[in-house]
């Protein structure tokens, strides 16, 4: 981790996750810029002074993202590179009535000019839990950091009110902690729409988690991708705690998209019994649905995931059953119910009596 | 095996193997229940009695299997059982009443409050399935297998899954226990128009083979379950229950 100090846009200490080498230095981190502050009005390109000790002083050209707080945060990419000691970055002012912005790196800087040898990088094809497919799919493994550039078929989106979640990324190494941009931009462009939508997810643990936008439409789903440089070696798990699940319908909070009749939901004893009572109400709960709970207990862990079945009925098809995939996002402090045959129902009840397992994956589900 | 001494719906004694311990009790069978029977007409909820009071004195809800024949179609939906006592108590759905006899299947898991400890999931034994012969062939999406001493829960959602219709179909899967026999439903993703729930069929699963009879006519050509799934706990051993 290093920190910067000193920026010429009013902005206080920024701290980037960091990999170094002669020739190839990786950054992750975010920032956000106060639109209305004098030196950001001044500066004609953001300018943020790297350690002195910070290995790479020129690089050749990379990416950051500009992610406003306009309606469905619209943003896009901006130049950003290493010259002289300063990561410096694009302004670009369209967005400044629209602040504050925040700017996300999660790049990799080159040598700038390099004459030597090129060599093809190995790279793996990811695969995802439920709610992620991939059309377009490269992950590279480093020993001490990663690269992705993916383009999904299949994604969570806002329309059903699927707000927050994590997801796993199997091959994701456990100890990388990044922040990643994601373009969310998943229908046409609208006539004179400027910037694509985007959002913020964070990779920690092997699991990615995002908190969609549930009052959005068309936010997320099929085209959404993201692409990021991340160090390794950043995420700690947090050390295992005794304890139990215990969550009640007073307890959570859901997207005004879903309504939730009652939630009952109890994990406990060493073998990880679970128990779930619940009835909710969607337009369409083929996605699934998910809630955040005001005090997430600490032992709540990502890797908790538990099968139940559910009843429910969609139009004239009357208690129709489905698997449904109870899990936990440690980040988003929430908890969510995956349909895994993404059949619809409208009215959806649980009432079953499971345990937190290791579901394994074998091949992808259609 | 515990063998129950009344009920509330008419039906004769029913026997179930049962695993019955302070944290979870296992029940697992299947009984069938005449709906055209006076006193299942008139049971607001269905009720069956044991002699003793189970381990667990009332627990959570969990799930029983109601499953009905009409004409070539099966269809299957859940129903909410607990434990109180000593009475096994099931919701009473009648949309299978004017069918006449329906299946109930218990293959349920019973817990009670939850009690802190240090949580951590069930590790899965590693399972693979196959058709018996090329004629029809599975490929697994997702599985949980955990298995424990004297019960277990088993979860598992096909990507893909042919069978032939209007005769046993015969498939071999490895990683289950050689001392689990079941009878469960296997759901699609569907429906059948004729009756509510989800369209189904009735799978049997023992030494190492799961079968079931294809939904069809004999002779027609192969046919595929939409992403087919089943979910339920088993008691271990007692393999007798060919008796009931």
């Amino acid at each position: 981790m290093i920190t910067c100090t000193k920026n010429n846009f009013g902005c206080g200490p920024i701290e980037f996750q960091d990999y170094q080498s002669d020739r190839l230095c990786v950054l992750n981190g975010k920032f956000l810029i106060d639109t209305a502050s004098e030196e950001y009005k001044a500066a004609e390109r953001l300018e943020i002074k790297l350690p002195d000790a910070f290995r790479m002083k020129k690089s050749a050209v990379s990416t950051a993202v500009l992610i406003s707080s306009s309606e469905k945060t619209r943003g896009t990419v901006l130049r950003c590179r290493i010259d002289k000691g300063l990561l410096c970055i694009e302004k670009l002012p369209y967005w400044d009535e629209e602040g504050p912005l925040t700017i996300v790196v999660a790049a990799g800087f080159t040598v700038l000019g390099w004459h030597g040898q090129f060599t093809e990088t190995d790279y793996k094809q990811a695969t995802f839990g439920p709610g992620i497919k991939a059309s377009n799919n490269r992950l590279v493994i480093k020993d001490d950091f990663v690269y992705a550039s993916i383009v999904c078929s299949e994604f969570p989106s806002a329309n059903s009110g699927y707000g927050p979640f994590s997801i796993k990324i199997n091959e994701m190494p456990e100890d990388v902690d990044a922040v990643v941009p994601v373009s969310l931009q998943s229908g046409t462009y609208s006539k004179g729409q400027v910037g694509s939508w985007l959002g913020v997810a964070r990779i920690q643990g092997g699991y990615l988690s995002m908190h969609l936008d549930e009052e959005a439409s068309n936010l997320g789903g099929q085209d959404s991708f993201f692409i990021f440089f991340a160090p390794r070696h950043q995420y700690v798990p947090r050390v295992p705690g005794v304890g139990k699940v215990t969550v009640s319908t007073e307890d959570i909070t859901c997207s005004k998209k879903t309504t939730v009749e009652s939630v009952l939901l109890a994990i406990g004893d060493a073998l990880g019994f679970g128990s779930m009572e619940m009835a909710f109400t969607q337009v369409d709960s083929s996605e699934g649905m998910s809630f955040t709970i005001e005090e997430y207990p600490d032992y709540a862990k990502y890797a908790m995931v538990m099968p139940v079945l559910s009843r429910g009925d969609y139009y004239n098809y009357e208690y129709c059953v489905a698997p449904q995939e109870v899990s936990f996002s440690e980040f988003n402090k929430s908890i969510a119910l995956h349909n895994m045959i993404n059949s619809r129902t409208r009215n959806t009840k649980v009432f079953d009596t499971s345990l937190i397992s290791d579901i394994v994956p074998v091949n992808n589900m259609y | 095996m515990i063998t129950s001494i009344s009920n509330n719906f008419g039906a004769s004694p029913i026997t179930l193997k049962c695993h019955d311990s302070a944290k979870i009790v296992v029940l697992q069978g299947s009984l069938v229940i005449d709906t055209t029977n006076a006193d299942y007409q008139a049971a607001e909820q269905l009720e069956i009695t044991f002699p003793n009071q189970f381990s667990i004195r009332n627990s959570k809800p969990t799930t029983a299997f109601l499953v009905c024949q009409k004409d070539d179609y099966k269809s299957g939906t859940i129903v909410k059982a607990q434990i109180q006592e000593r009475k096994l108590i099931i919701e009473k759905l009648p949309i299978y009443d004017g069918q006449g006899i329906v299946t109930l299947i218990l293959a349920s898991g019973f817990v009670g409050e939850a009690s802190e400890a240090l949580l951590a999931p069930a590790s899965s034994a590693k399972i693979t399935m196959s058709g018996k012969d090329y004629t029809v062939t599975t490929t697994i999406g997702q599985y949980a297998n955990c298995i424990k001493e004297q019960w277990g829960m088993f979860y598992l959602l096909m990507s893909s899954w042919s069978y032939m219709p209007g005769i046993e179909n015969e498939y071999n899967i490895t990683g289950l226990p050689s001392d689990l026999c079941i009878d469960v439903p296997v759901f699609v993703n569907g429906s059948n128009y004729a009756i509510p729930g989800s369209d189904c069929a009735l799978a049997h699963i023992e030494n190492g083979k799961i079968t079931f009879t294809g939904k069809g006519q004999a002779g027609q050509t192969k046919k595929y379950l939409s992403r087919a799934f089943m979910k339920f706990f088993f008691v271990r051993g007692e393999n007798d229950i060919a008796e009931y």
